[in-house]
């Protein structure tokens, strides 16, 4: 899997919301105390979906939309294949 | 009391859905998930902190707007706050009668003297003796 920023070309740090449950409490004077916090997204799921879902992992260095590779090697695996069939033929 | 459980009676422990934001680092193909972390602050922990505040602030000023009607039940539930420990949606602000409070003509009659001694005193600072004349 390879995670890139086509604008800038950072591949090394992505930002991706999560929707999360926070269990609080209301302190005495009036302040909050957070007692926990509990992912409700899966992480797999979020980067699997990257490109079809609104909510995407951008750029950390420039906030653009993260393009998302789970295969790097299809390309070449595609290229291979075809260079086989042209030897065959 | 701020808000009020109205099955459990509890006013203190509440659970809200609220976003934030993770890092994701890519190194040496594997991925590591973690705070997203900036010279000089921790944009998840900022995130966690404001959203909540914000939640609880709106739930806060617009009680009515939070509630939603369910019709199977017929009672109304809160579409944003749940109590913590029953895990109902039944959370409102407690219900505080009005103070009462006197009519604004008396209060206004009452605050003249006061108010003159303002107007004045920014009467006086407009009008400063000119110390110095070109």
């Amino acid at each position: 899997m390879k995670i890139t920023c086509p604008s800038c070309g950072n591949h090394k740090s992505f930002l991706i919301p999560l929707w999360v449950r926070c269990t609080f409490k209301f302190n005495e004077d009036g302040t909050l105390s957070i007692l926990h916090v509990r992912q409700l997204e899966s992480l797999e799921d979020k980067i699997v979906d990257q490109g079809k879902t609104s909510f995407a992992i951008t750029c950390k260095e420039c906030g653009g939309d993260a393009k998302v590779t789970l295969n790097e090697y299809e390309m070449l695996d595609q290229e291979k294949e075809q260079c086989a069939a042209l030897e065959a033929l | 009391m701020k808000l009020l459980c109205l099955i459990c009676g509890n006013y203190m422990y509440f659970e809200t859905d609220i976003t934030t934001v993770k890092e994701i680092t890519t190194t040496g193909g594997l991925i590591s998930v973690d705070n997203a972390l900036f010279p000089d602050f921790d944009y998840t922990e900022d995130t966690i902190r404001d959203n909540l505040k914000d939640i609880v602030d709106y739930v806060l000023k617009q009680d009515d707007s939070s509630l939603a009607f369910d019709p199977e039940t017929e009672t109304y539930y809160n579409r944003h706050i749940s109590c913590a420990r029953c895990g109902s949606s039944k959370v409102a602000r407690p219900f505080r009668p009005k103070p009462r409070i006197i009519p604004l003509d008396r209060e206004l009659e009452e605050n003249r003297e006061e108010f003159n001694a303002l107007r004045k005193e920014r009467n006086d600072e407009n009008n400063l003796p000119q110390l110095w004349q070109p």
